[in-house]
């Protein structure tokens, strides 16, 4: 089953991400902090 | 001669073209005599644009004999995946649903049609790129090159096919869980999923906002340098795309490999593949250690999780974006269609937001603990080469996903974090039936993927050989 694997496990929410759309704007900073 | 012409790299093709010892006009017509041949067997068109497209490599042959060569894409016969608009043409994704004429054109077009490669048609792929396989009901199925009885991977099925069959030079594709690296290594060729972000989708048809790619399908690491040269870049027309510095992909094939990182992935589930593909891999990066790379062990932490949340993204996406056509128009899509686009509506929105919110901490965890150590990780594409087509022909849809979804899980990882990866063919089954390695790299680091597959492809000659079709 797809649903019950999909928690989060090791991995902890940081508290910025809380906000609903922050998950998205954090994701793009690290994908262009972690540039080659 | 005109089977000569086609087993020419796009870069050879570009040379000879650009010195003037062979006219746009005898390549464009060489390929059309060989997709007239082969269209029947492999059906991987779903349009062809003879008429513009000979129009088209006179102006080509004009141009460059009045000294006005545009660069190594002028007057190259290429055709893309039918997922790029082009003002006036309709744009069908592989569905029938999709039939109004597109009111602009996508930036990847302009910009190729600006670097003067000629656009021979629109090529196959799994309605609304949902598949894995090449089946399409609406234009019929796709066929790999090599053995008419296999599938050709999916779902930029028909870019595959059409550069593994040697009827155009290279095509676009497009990458949502592994849609280009798949077919890639089914069909014999190389892709490049490219960086989330690093190459404009502006016009193009979507199936996941936050992970769709577009990238190239050619014979060549080279070849694929040079066409992502001409798309990539900023594009006032989608926000999605950073000012992060374009390097000079050409330039990067002439880097050394020695003292480069190769990490060779280990552990679950890396090491559940094919006996033959594992001989092939090991070959593959012995390889890559004779020509000065230092190879190291490594484990890919979360890929279970990652491979998790990344069906979790496209699934929403993909119900949200085809949404109200399949309320609306829901019997004209095929029922494997149905099947995916449909699923997204039953997840919750907390599980989408969880996936979206572990995003940026798991591209962080995996980039700082794997790329510490390493500067290119080296593993599987696939479990095995191409299946059967019978294989994936039943009733049962969840035999055909379980197969795809064991399949793809080397894949999807790197749409989850966005990162780039390159599908590079290493060898032959017993059967036949290319096999491929799958390169992958931190955040826009593209330019390291090709330097290594091209010096992988300078030391031996896999992609030299031709399927008998």
């Amino acid at each position: 089953m797809l649903l019950p694997r999909v928690a989060a496990r090791n991995f902890r929410l940081p508290p910025r991400a809380m906000h609903a759309v922050s998950g998205s704007a954090l994701y793009y900073i690290t994908l262009i902090e972690m540039a080659a | 001669m005109s089977t000569s012409l086609t087993d020419l790299s796009l870069a050879e093709a570009s040379t000879a073209i650009q010195r003037r010892e062979l006219t746009s006009r005898t390549v464009t017509e060489s390929a059309l005599t060989r997709i007239a041949e082969v269209q029947p067997k492999v059906n991987c068109f779903i349009s062809l644009e003879e008429d513009a497209a000979l129009i088209a490599a006179d102006r080509a042959d004009d141009e460059i004999a009045d000294g006005r060569w545009r660069g190594p894409l002028h007057g190259v016969p290429l055709a893309h995946k039918d997922a790029f608009d082009r003002e006036g043409k309709v744009t069908t994704a592989g569905s029938k649903v999709l039939d109004r004429p597109a009111q602009l054109t996508a930036t990847v077009m302009e910009r190729l049609e600006a670097a003067g490669a000629l656009h021979l048609g629109t090529l196959n792929l799994d309605e609304f790129a949902t598949g894995g396989t090449g089946e399409n009901e609406h234009f019929g199925r796709c066929l790999n090159p090599w053995n008419l009885d296999h599938i050709p991977g999916g779902s930029s099925a028909g870019s595959a096919a059409a550069v593994a069959a040697r009827l155009v030079y290279g095509a676009l594709g497009t990458d949502c869980g592994g849609s280009i690296r798949y077919p890639s290594s089914m069909s014999g060729v190389v892709g490049l999923k490219p960086t989330f972000g690093r190459v404009t989708r502006y016009g193009a048809f979507p199936l996941s906002w936050t992970m769709d790619c577009i990238g190239p399908l050619a014979r060549t690491v080279e070849d694929c340098a040079l066409i992502m040269r001409a798309i990539v870049g900023v594009d006032p027309n989608d926000p999605t795309v950073p000012d992060v510095p374009v390097p000079d992909y050409s330039a990067c094939l002439r880097r050394d490999l020695r003292g480069v990182r190769v990490g060779v992935t280990v552990g679950k589930p890396f090491n559940d593949v094919d006996l033959e593909l594992a001989a092939q891999l090991r070959e593959a990066s012995a390889v890559l250690r004779e020509l000065g790379a230092d190879l190291v062990e490594i484990e890919v932490p979360q890929i279970e999780l990652m491979d998790d949340l990344q069906m979790v993204l496209m699934k929403c996406d993909a119900a949200a974006i085809y949404g109200h056509l399949l309320r609306t128009r829901g019997d004209e899509f095929s029922i494997a269609a149905i099947g995916i686009l449909q699923e997204g509506f039953f997840i919750p929105a907390t599980r989408y937001l969880e996936a979206v919110s572990l995003r940026g901490p798991l591209l962080r965890n995996y980039v700082e603990t794997i790329f510490s150590k390493v500067d290119v990780l080296f593993g599987p594409v696939l479990t095995g080469p191409a299946p059967t087509v019978a294989e994936v022909t039943t009733d049962d849809p969840t035999k055909v996903n379980a197969l795809l979804t064991e399949s793809a899980q080397f894949t999807r990882f790197a749409n989850y974090l966005g990162t780039p990866a390159l599908s590079v063919p290493c060898g032959f089954s017993g059967k036949g039936l290319p096999m491929a390695f799958q390169l992958s790299g931190r955040p826009f680091a593209e330019g390291t993927l090709l330097a290594v597959g091209h010096a992988y492809q300078c030391a031996t000659d896999v992609h030299k050989k031709t399927p008998d079709i």
